[in-house]
């Protein structure tokens, strides 16, 4: 790769830092965020075909691209992305519990980048490890939501939210994984 | 149709309204909504905002696609009330499913609160130039850097929408049957891959273009205008204010 593409490449490995303010990880930030909000609108609509109290596809759409924002721009673009993506959930009417994916993705983004500084996020583990740390996070705050928007009874929004996390667990951390080492194929990120 | 209309001037009063009006409005509506239990009150607030919408200058069809997605979610608050909700007395039993007569109140109270912040949030980004919101924001202090984001998302959501419209044209011409919920769903993946590959590298062109031009070059930034807050405005400000205050102190005495 040349150094031109270097220069304009986000790079995971090297110069492992927190907090990245540079345009590329802003603007990155902002359109991931645009395009999470679009990919959620499919995912969350099917969700609601197949079971309404679930939210299998877009919990698993979320997680992954909480993990993988945070992951390539660092932060704040995880936070800007999560909130870009709940602000436009509440305007557009994605979700009853939308207006809790505002601390939900600011909070779990947070965590995803704390497991994401100390770790090297080459291996597996890794991968699954900050995922079931943002799902918890994550999905506490939605939980908050089914409880006091939909009222909810207790043991339901716990086995619910529940199942979302375990299914956010698995298929973010597989899907985070393969789309980042795709991105690494294809020379966007280093 | 676009499921996000964005601003269009329209020439009338609220385009002279200062973005801190639009947005103690929409702050009212939700406070409101979320601390309001009278069933008066949440039947009257989605009317009322969608009457200042028409008297802003917004035709109705804009309201159409909200108005859609909200029957969507208030068909999905009713299932998951009559399935859960153990409020009220028994009205009908099937086997282990009891459907109890809490249920509706319950998902009707959900629905009105939801279509109010729905609609509410709706119209402060629709009547709102994203020009605004970044002059809010650097007003209240936060890095241009920071602020101009704002502005680039209400700027970039249709882009993208496009982008994804023409994806999935194109993955259908190629053959991907995209009908009921199941072929949707298997879609998915092959659909959501090239679009998260083309963003990241419009993300990547963009930011270089943005350097090129010279952005962030200067920590100091000048702009055409500034936000000025008329009395009217700043008296009304006030009022929403107290009205919420005076809400919220009500819940508390109770």
């Amino acid at each position: 790769m040349n150094t031109s593409l270097q220069q304009i490449t986000p790079n995971l490995t090297e110069n492992k830092v927190f907090w990245r303010t540079d345009t590329k990880a802003l603007v990155g930030a902002v359109i991931l965020g645009v395009v999470s909000m679009l990919l959620q609108q499919i995912s969350v609509r099917l969700d609601a075909v197949i079971w309404p109290p679930l939210i299998i596809l877009g919990g698993i759409a979320w997680a992954t691209f909480t993990g993988l924002i945070t992951l390539i721009f660092r932060q704040p673009a995880g936070i800007i992305m999560g909130e870009t993506q709940a602000i436009i959930a509440v305007a557009t009417g994605l979700s009853p519990v939308a207006i809790f994916f505002i601390p939900a993705n600011l909070l779990s983004s947070l965590a995803y980048s704390l497991v994401a500084h100390k770790l090297s996020m080459e291996k597996w583990s890794h991968h699954f490890f900050a995922q079931l740390v943002t799902n918890i996070v994550g999905n506490i705050c939605v939980a908050f939501g089914l409880y006091y928007i939909l009222k909810l009874p207790l043991e339901v929004t716990i086995i619910s939210s529940a199942i979302t996390a375990v299914a956010g667990i698995i298929g973010a951390a597989i899907l985070t994984k393969v789309l980042v080492d795709s991105l690494r194929r294809a020379g966007m990120v280093q | 149709m676009a499921f996000f209309e964005g601003y269009r001037h329209r020439g009338t009063w609220v385009d002279r309204l200062d973005p801190r009006t639009k947005l103690a409005w929409l702050g009212f509506i939700a406070i409101l909504c979320l601390t309001g239990s009278d069933w008066k009150l949440l039947s009257f607030l989605p009317l009322v905002i969608i009457a200042v919408g028409l008297a802003a200058g917004m035709p109705l069809r804009n309201f159409c696609h909200p108005v859609l997605m909200l029957v969507v979610i208030g068909i999905q608050l009713l299932i998951v009330q009559l399935l859960f909700s153990r409020e009220g007395m028994i009205i009908y039993e099937l086997g282990p499913l009891a459907i109890y007569s809490g249920a509706f109140p319950l998902a009707a109270k959900g629905f009105l609160r939801i279509s109010s912040i729905v609609l509410a949030a709706m119209q402060f980004l629709q009547l709102t130039p994203p020009g605004d919101l970044t002059l809010l924001l650097v007003k209240a202090r936060v890095p241009y850097r920071f602020a101009m984001l704002v502005g680039l998302t209400m700027r970039f959501l249709p882009l993208m929408e496009r982008e994804l419209a023409s994806i999935m044209e194109s993955q259908s011409t190629r053959g991907l049957p995209m009908k009921g919920a199941v072929q949707k769903l298997k879609s998915l993946l092959p659909v959501a891959l090239p679009f998260i590959f083309r963003s990241f590298r419009r993300a990547n062109e963009t930011a270089l273009a943005m350097e090129l031009r010279g952005f962030g070059r200067s920590q100091e930034r000048t702009f055409l205008y500034d936000l000025r807050l008329s009395g009217v405005e700043a008296i009304s400000i006030t009022l929403m204010i107290a009205a919420v205050c005076w809400e919220v102190w009500q819940k508390v005495q109770l």
